[in-house]
């Protein structure tokens, strides 16, 4: 069993979340963005990349290529803007950016608003073709922006580049699942041959019912092997470490196992039960701020802004104030110290805990946010502080596990399900504790 | 099988015997965080004030969320078609001290379960509420 110092890698969903980065970037190990977001503010990510993946902070950064967003239902890429005063429902600027900047066949996803299919890489030549291109992109994208601006041209060379190169990757789901799977090794495959002087990563995106699949998981860990990558992202869509069933948590523990004898195994949406499969050789998870610990294939569109929650760090999951709160005089949390001690001591909560138990409250706080506001909703000053807890928490779960066996840590959640399972306000959302436990165990 | 379709239903029935009990000071849909209560009232006679879920059929659910409530109110009560409630839903609210209403077809009222006063509440939730609903009345 390989044990890992497991690696904190922060993805930045826009550049709101800029200042959390800027506080926490001496604590983390990196920080991973989306291509498309490169695409809608290449200057801005350009020099947010250099300054957080170069050598002052520590920290590496990865370009995530989104490629799989070129064979699904393509209005996922669009949205309505005005022309001329009149409403289109076409491409949003920065997948068709992204398409342009990575050429062949992804361009021609655009121009002709058709997506990819299996069939368009049948062949071996269209397989390193896309792979190249993909490759090309994270190698020299950021560089090339400094390039271009005659200030910043004689930087370029010095830029730093990805920590690894990912390799394009499409969803693997539905009737077709294995088919798409099966191409995970080819691109691998393909990409590792680029020689790229950057280390190579797979990725794997597939439907979390493929981790009840003992073929889909044999054909993982069999052939991705051998590929010639030195690392793999794991990715299985709405998987939620808080829910899953514990056959789906071993199925994720074994894959990551056993592909981490020949590689860097990575979740590419993980939580807390990433950071303990550390133990039993992951390398790393990624992850938003306060957010972002499973993902969807199809992306969240129309929702109003989610409430962040406060994270219970012995629970190891977000729950609401009056959840947490309700359960202090069960607890013998009667005053500030013993909230410190029992909840959470980080410098934010001390910060807002200082006088009396009912501050707690402010990391809930609501507000109308306009005047034509139906229902009140999360100050940005309270999502901040949950943000912050939160981030402050991981850094430090990341901290403590890399201290910890798989023994401590099985001990470690015992504990907390005996405590806070018995919590009628919280009991319902404590479950995962055994759950993990026992697939840690098993 | 009740004759009530929505939630909504039960609101008027509801609201009328706790107002005949004294909680003449009501308010409804008041937010708690990310929840809502359904009905909040207060009795100026007594000083005491309570919050009420009203649930058709997901008695767990009221049960969770009028735990919560413990912390702004003094009594908490889940008001559930009367059909809806037997002995397990009894024992399982009776066991975190909240009260039960039984709403019969007709509309008529019947206190199922006594709650117990929440030693939870937080003084500066419960006056919040108190004053919003004073204000509303």
């Amino acid at each position: 069993m390989t044990q890992v110092d497991p690696k904190l890698i922060i993805r930045l969903g826009s550049h709101a979340e800029k200042d959390y980065l800027e506080k926490t970037a001496r604590l983390i190990d990196g920080v991973i963005v989306a291509a498309n977001l490169v695409e809608a503010t290449p200057g801005a990510t350009a020099s947010l990349l250099n300054k957080y993946g170069g050598k002052k902070y520590g920290t590496v950064y990865y370009i995530d290529p989104m490629t799989y967003g070129y064979a699904q239902d393509l209005d996922l890429l669009k949205s309505e803007r005005k022309v001329k005063k009149k409403p289109v429902f076409d491409f949003k600027r920065s997948y068709r950016g992204l398409s342009e900047q990575f050429g062949g066949m992804l361009a021609q996803v655009v121009k002709k608003d058709k997506r990819l299919t299996r069939r368009d890489l049948t062949t071996d030549s269209a397989v390193e073709t896309l792979c190249e291109s993909v490759a090309n992109y994270q190698m020299n994208r950021i560089g090339g922006e400094f390039a271009k601006d005659p200030e910043y041209a004689s930087f370029a060379a010095s830029i730093s580049r990805p920590a690894a190169i990912l390799t394009p990757y499409f969803y693997a789901g539905g009737r077709n699942a294995m088919r798409w799977l099966e191409l995970v090794p080819r691109l691998a495959r393909a990409t590792a041959a680029l020689d790229l002087e950057i280390p190579v990563h797979a990725v794997v995106f597939a439907d979390e019912q493929l981790l009840y699949d003992d073929e889909a998981m044999e054909l993982l860990k069999t052939d991705l092997p051998g590929t010639g990558v030195e690392g793999v992202w794991l990715w299985f869509s709405s998987l939620n470490e808080h829910v899953a069933e514990v056959e789906q948590l071993v199925a994720l523990r074994d894959l990551a196992s056993d592909l981490a004898n020949t590689m860097q195994v990575n979740t590419m949406h993980g939580g807390y039960y990433s950071l303990a499969l550390s133990r039993i050789g992951l390398s790393g998870l990624s992850h938003g701020i306060g957010y972002g610990e499973q993902k969807d294939v199809a992306p969240v569109q129309g929702q109003s802004t989610p409430t962040v929650r406060y994270y219970l760090p012995n629970v190891k999951k977000r729950l609401g104030v009056p959840q947490i709160e309700r359960t202090f005089r069960n607890i013998g949390v009667t005053n500030v110290a013993e909230f410190h001690k029992q909840i959470c001591d980080c410098v934010v909560c001390k910060g807002v805990v200082r006088s009396s138990l009912r501050e707690f409250s402010a990391f809930g706080d609501l507000h109308y946010s306009s005047p034509s506001s139906q229902r009140k909703s999360q100050t940005p000053a309270a999502a901040k502080r949950c943000r912050f807890h939160f981030m402050l928490n991981r850094i430090r779960e990341r901290d403590k596990v890399r201290q910890q066996s798989i023994e401590d840590i099985v001990a470690e959640l015992e504990e907390a399900a005996r405590k806070w399972c018995r919590q009628p306000s919280i009991a319902n959302d404590a479950d995962h504790l055994h759950r993990w436990r026992e697939a840690l165990e098993d | 099988m009740s004759s009530y379709r929505r939630e909504a239903d039960l609101l008027a029935p509801v609201s009328a015997y706790v107002r005949r009990k004294g909680f003449r000071w009501q308010d409804t849909e008041l937010a708690f965080y990310e929840y809502r209560i359904d009905l909040y009232g207060f009795s100026r006679v007594d000083a005491m004030s309570l919050a009420i879920e009203l649930k058709l059929k997901n008695w767990r659910r009221a049960l969770q969320q009028t735990i919560i409530y413990q912390l702004c109110a003094d009594w908490v009560f889940a008001a559930l078609p009367e059909s809806a409630v037997n002995d397990v839903v009894q024992s399982a609210f009776a066991e975190h001290g909240v009260g039960l209403i039984g709403v019969g077809d007709t509309g008529r009222c019947r206190q199922v379960l006594v709650p117990r006063q929440s030693p939870d509440v937080r003084e500066w939730y419960r006056k919040h509420f108190v004053s919003l609903v004073c204000e509303a009345g």
